[in-house]
């Protein structure tokens, strides 16, 4: 965290300096936690997310002259991305939902965030053979494609499509509640 | 566009940016926007006619004080509004130390003096007056302070519109004080402070559209 945090403010006060190579590896390296950021805020997944990484890419180019060196860069660059998403959250008409954590959420990992859920999932995924539970993690919770996550693990994109339909039929055959026993009851909440 | 092409375009764009520069262009701005309001005492209300004995007393500087130490406190809320992620508690409690002081200092005032007397010094001469000359006065300066201060990134802007607003009460208000002969802190503390808040008030509509980024 303290790492990245000076990481950045190294890069930034470069940049206001002058030094534009700096400067573009600041807004490619910010771009890359903007995007995980981003995703997991709008649920839609859609083309929106590059919308929203690149209108807040050129505000942190416009008003960096509003960054101080005593201030940190991980809370203002949290507090900009925060800003253009409430703000096209609000174009939209909707709300966000779920209160807006603090500046570390930016740069934390790109996982399920809720320690106890992912100690957890992890369990549940540990009833998978390795392989299989290495790819479902790379697809489903770290968010590569499936081509992606079949060239790291050596499986042809087919070959994992149907390793990722296995897994999840193993979790549900496993973890499914009987739907006639407890169905209407879960629908309540 | 694709995203690397956008960086590698702003990338090429990035002239050095001395530290502070935001807040030395909004005191540079401030030169202006204090001359429009000087002007509007001097040709439009025009100097209060014992100027020259007024400014040996204490109490024409007292005014000045409070209005300059609102102003400052404005200046340096309105500096931290605009930086994204900054806090903006000290500037916050300066103010609110400077109105109480004031308060307290006027509520003592009239307690001291006979029960006959509260009244006019509560009121003075230009009680009516008072809060919108200021008002005007600050309409006069605002475009100045407002256009400087949208260089930086508030993402309350109706806070920092009230801060603009208060920052620009703060340089009328003083100025206003050549004109105006009132010397009681009760007048000073309710009509002043009223004139200043209708600006901060209306500065916070203004920022709404002004400041969007």
């Amino acid at each position: 965290m303290t790492d990245r945090e000076s990481h950045f403010k190294a890069l930034m006060q470069r940049g206001l300096d002058g030094d534009a190579t700096a400067w573009r590896v600041l807004l490619t390296d910010l771009g890359g936690h903007l995007r995980p950021f981003f995703i997991r805020r709008l649920f839609n997944g859609g083309s929106d997310v590059e919308d929203l990484v690149q209108e807040t890419l050129i505000a942190i180019h416009a008003k960096r002259a509003t960054w101080d060196s005593s201030q940190s860069f991980t809370g203002w660059a949290y507090a900009i991305a925060r800003h253009k998403l409430v703000d096209h959250l609000r174009r939209q008409g909707r709300r966000p939902t779920h209160p807006l954590e603090e500046a570390s959420a930016l740069f934390t990992d790109h996982t399920v965030e809720e320690g106890a859920t992912r100690a957890d999932l992890g369990r549940c995924l540990s009833l998978l053979p390795v392989r299989q539970r290495r790819l479902i993690e790379d697809v489903r919770l770290k968010g590569l494609s499936i081509a992606e996550a079949a060239e790291r693990h050596g499986y042809s994109v087919t070959a994992a499509k149907v390793s990722l339909h296995r897994s999840l039929k193993t979790l549900t055959a496993r973890f499914a509640e009987p739907v006639a026993s407890t169905g209407s009851a879960r629908d309540e909440d | 566009m694709k995203t690397d092409d956008l960086i590698a375009a702003l990338a090429l764009d990035t002239p050095a940016i001395p530290p502070r520069a935001i807040g030395r262009g909004l005191l540079l701005w401030m030169v202006p926007a204090g001359l429009i309001a000087f002007c509007g005492v001097l040709f439009w209300l025009g100097l209060r006619a014992d100027l020259s004995s007024a400014v040996v007393g204490p109490t024409f500087w007292a005014k000045a004080a409070y209005t300059l130490s609102l102003g400052l406190g404005a200046f340096w809320l309105l500096d931290r509004l605009g930086r994204p992620g900054a806090s903006v508690k000290q500037p916050l409690i300066l103010l609110g130390t400077i109105m109480i002081l004031v308060a307290v200092l006027a509520a003592f005032e009239l307690i001291a003096m006979p029960a006959d007397d509260r009244m006019s010094a509560l009121l003075g001469q230009s009680w009516l007056n008072c809060p919108p000359n200021i008002v005007i006065l600050s309409a006069a300066a605002a475009p100045f302070v407002f256009f400087a201060a949208r260089r930086f990134a508030p993402t309350r802007p109706m806070f920092a519109g009230a801060a603009a607003g208060l920052l620009t009460a703060g340089l009328a208000g003083t100025l206003y004080g050549l004109h105006c002969p009132e010397h009681t802190a009760a007048f000073v503390a309710i009509w002043y402070s009223l004139g200043m808040a209708f600006s901060a008030l209306a500065g916070a509509v203004i920022g709404r559209f002004v400041f969007r980024w």
